[in-house]
């Protein structure tokens, strides 16, 4: 899915990175999110948040299923990064993958947000 | 407004007993007022005490059920008046959808967003006369082919109203006899986060059972005799937004129902026909020997070269044929044109059409058959969870004749099927709350009651984890490109590219299906079952209608849950969810021509909006968090480069707990899910990032 993140506060910042270290962009990854907190920059609120990355996916099993089966390693305390939030496009589940120790399958949300599963709608509008 | 009659009553008193001069209305008068106000009028037309038909259309003259005998009226009424009272047994009720729809247009604000249709209609036609293609991105109904070209034939325009219709049955009560038939209309003049909202659903009937109805159509005749009026003369509106009177032309796009109700409607055969296919694609399937039951198997069985009906060849299927309107009409005619009932029936076998559809009757609606689109939760997650889940466990139900032939793929049976359902389970406490119902132990429970958002969660989100190493490996390989498939189609912005990709991964499954499983052996015809065929239309009707979870059956289960939480009367259920779909089409009126009297939402206490659709949730730290070294190190590397780096004070980081971001998700922290400590929880830390800046590899 695609959305505009707001990135004009970041281009300064961009162009420094391109220069002395290695991009990576659009590169989707999964993270475990430690806590959130916000930076004001000029007046403006800005969100970010401290995560563990889960390392890339398994190539070997992504081409035995087709690209279904994500499986990722957890590393904890080792690769904690800060992002901002506009990074962000979705919750997944981490569901521990008891053929590998240690590593979590990905599930992404099937369906949509505007169709079911919004339970306020049901519970608490009126 | 849910609260009961009583709680209204029991508030009135306490006021009047603070302000004795107050003289609030009673619940009557409110209801009365209403009504008046909200302009919704209610119609109730008798019908059959069992439930067979509604005494409308051709039946409106008769006295007695046509199909069971059962008198119209209540017969001691009647003697008791020498045939002067006639009341009726039984009514059903009709919302008509004209006045709630003039509801819509008459404040300012509720008028323009009938407009989102209009807008996003005149820009896909920019987009598309720019590049001369169809759209790159489906991400709506409206960018469907089916629309697109109806809009400009129709023609659909600025004020037209563009509906859906959705038919379906309902029970209430587990273990009790409550089958209640409701069907309503989905306004897809709406932008997408409004349209499927309860507060902008119109009710358009409800039937009551316990019985199914025998005759559907006769229910439905009033609501859509109302509607092809309005097609015809127009829908009188004042638009509160411009100022200015309108006339607005419906135009009913697509009629959604299960696959029974669906056979009803389309007056097809049903899906055991040799045509049975619910869009009507006129594929043609193969019958057992001496069977009447058929099935659309690709692949001709070994010793059919020789059978009656069932020798042709294999099929391509790279040439599945499409539901073609004209082929339609032609069939139809030639069904209707039968001379005797012989002839009836073998053009009715051949066509896969038994009768007219009641729809033929309206005047703007897409041609037949195309507006009776694929169902995206039926067929492919309950018919086909139910069909895989009876072949790996090897359940009777799908067993054949020839027992000595070996089942590589039965491989759930006895303490596998045990551990895979605790599995299954365990792996459902870390889904996060937005993902909907979690699949239960389906060992325990897939025989009783599993929902289709627990198959879903199950098979299609779980599944690629839990059946490693559990299937054997082709098919494992087999089963994913389904899920695979699936997950593409219900997205709900799918790129032409993926479409593509769903298509060839959605094919490929059902061919090597027949191959994998059915090995051309005439026994196990019966594997080959509907909904296995209609996974070939999924990618086609997604070029066609747009993300088909957009024109599903979802949003009426969401309805019936929501009605069936408003019932208050266990012992007259079906009155009591007239009334109450009453009342949702005065509330939803009202607050349409109100809007203070809805509910207001408000961002929670204590949050953050920071814009584009993120909000800072808490808990909240009081103090300053005393950052771990690791944390330190992520802080300096992230905001090294920063220009205002000086300004920032890197150790002063007071943490957040939760964010809500823009697809309606709220983000969890591990610092929050561990100070719950229940293993129960659901996670909700974990998330998806994309164009990340990492500046270690």
């Amino acid at each position: 899915m695609s959305r505009c993140a707001d990135w004009s506060w970041l281009e300064f910042d961009k162009r420094v990175l391109t220069i002395s270290q290695i991009l990576h962009q659009d590169i989707v990854r999964f993270a475990e999110v430690k806590f959130f907190f916000i930076k004001v920059f000029g007046g403006v609120p800005n969100g970010f948040a401290i995560v563990s990355l889960y390392s890339p996916p398994n190539e070997h099993l992504l081409r035995l299923s087709h690209n279904t089966l994500i499986v990722c390693g957890y590393q904890g305390e080792q690769d904690l990064i800060v992002i901002p939030i506009e990074s962000i496009i979705s919750v997944v589940a981490m569901i521990p993958f008891r053929s590998i120790t240690g590593s979590c399958y990905m599930v992404e949300k099937i369906g949509l947000d505007v169709v079911d599963t919004d339970h306020r709608d049901d519970n608490d509008e009126e | 407004m849910d609260a009961s009659q009583r709680t209204y009553e029991e508030v009135c008193r306490n006021a009047q007993e603070l302000v004795p001069d107050l003289k609030p209305l009673s619940f009557y008068q409110v209801q009365r007022r209403a009504q008046d106000l909200s302009g919704i009028v209610t119609w109730e037309h008798h019908m059959c005490f069992k439930s067979c038909i509604g005494f409308t259309g051709p039946f409106a003259v008769l006295e007695t059920c046509p199909e069971c005998g059962e008198p119209r009226y209540d017969q001691q009424e009647l003697d008791k008046s020498d045939g002067e009272r006639k009341v009726p047994q039984k009514v059903f009720t009709t919302f008509p959808a004209g006045p709630q729809l003039q509801a819509r247009w008459k404040y300012s604000q509720t008028a323009k967003s009938m407009f989102y249709r209009w807008e996003k209609t005149e820009e896909l036609r920019r987009e598309c006369e720019e590049s001369g293609a169809p759209p790159k991105v489906y991400n709506d109904i409206l960018s469907g082919q089916a629309y697109r070209e109806a809009a400009d034939d129709a023609p659909i325009n600025e004020y037209d109203t563009v509906l859906m219709l959705s038919v379906d049955g309902a029970q209430f009560y587990k273990n009790k006899q409550s089958e209640c038939w409701i069907y309503i209309w989905i306004i897809v003049d709406l932008s997408l986060e409004n349209r499927y909202k309860i507060r902008n659903i119109l009710p358009g009937g409800v039937i009551p059972g316990p019985n199914s109805p025998k005759n559907i159509k006769s229910f439905l005749f009033p609501g859509l005799a109302h509607v092809s009026v309005l097609q015809r003369e127009g829908l009188p509106i004042w638009d509160g937004f411009n100022q200015r009177r309108a006339l607005s032309f419906i135009f009913l796009l697509l009629v959604l129902a299960d696959a029974v109700a669906m056979a009803e409607l389309t007056g097809s055969v049903g899906h055991h026909g040799l045509k049975g296919c619910r869009l009507l694609c006129g594929f043609a399937g193969r019958n057992k020997p001496k069977g009447s039951h058929y099935y659309p198997a690709l692949l001709r069985p070994h010793g059919f070269e020789t059978h009656r009906t069932s020798s042709h060849p294999d099929v391509d299927i790279n040439t599945l044929p499409d539901p073609d309107p004209q082929q339609y009409r032609s069939d139809l005619n030639d069904v209707i044109s039968s001379r005797n009932k012989t002839e009836h029936g073998r053009r009715r076998l051949h066509t896969g059409i038994c009768k007219p559809s009641i729809f033929d009757g309206i005047p703007r609606i897409l041609d037949l058959p195309t507006c009776f689109p694929g169902d995206l939760m039926h067929q492919p997650v309950i018919n086909l969870a139910a069909l895989l889940l009876d072949l790996w466990c090897a359940r009777p139900d799908a067993c054949d004749a020839d027992r000595k032939s070996p089942w590589p793929w039965a491989v759930l049976t006895g303490d596998v099927w045990l551990e895979h359902g605790k599995v299954v389970a365990e792996a459902a406490s870390h889904l996060p709350t937005s993902f909907g119902r979690q699949p239960r132990n389906p060992q325990e429970k897939v025989s009783s009651g599993y929902k289709a958002w627990e198959f879903l969660n199950y098979l299609y989100g779980e599944g690629p984890g839990v059946l490693y190493d559990v299937l054997p490996a082709p098919y494992y390989s087999h089963f994913c490109k389904l899920v695979r498939g699936i997950r593409i189609v219900y997205q709900h912005c799918i790129s032409n590219d993926q479409i593509l990709m769903a298509h060839e991964l959605l094919l490929q499954w059902c061919l090597e299906f027949e191959i994998l499983y059915v090995q051309r052996n005439p026994d196990r015809l019966h594997f080959v079952r509907q909904c296995v065929h209609s996974i070939t239309h999924l990618a086609k009707e997604t070029y066609r209608l747009g993300p088909l979870s957009l024109s599903s059956q979802w949003t009426m289960e969401r309805v019936i849950g929501y009605l069936g939480s408003l019932l208050r009367q266990p012992s007259n259920p079906f009155q009591n969810l007239a009334a109450q779909a009453r009342r949702v089409a005065h509330v939803n009126a009202m607050v349409c021509m109100w809007p203070e009297l809805g509910r207001q939402e408000h961002n929670p206490l204590g949050s953050m909006d920071l814009g584009n659709g993120y909000l800072m949730l808490g808990p909240k730290d009081t103090s300053v968090h005393q950052t771990s070294l690791a944390e330190q190190t992520a802080l300096d590397d992230f905001f090294s480069d920063y220009p205002d780096a000086v300004k920032i004070d890197l150790h002063s980081v007071y943490r957040w707990g939760r964010l809500r971001i823009p697809v309606e998700q709220t983000a969890r922290s591990r610092w929050k899910e561990m100070e719950r400590c229940s293993n129960m929880a659901r996670t909700d830390r974990n998330v998806k990032v994309c164009g990340l800046v990492l500046a270690r590899v």
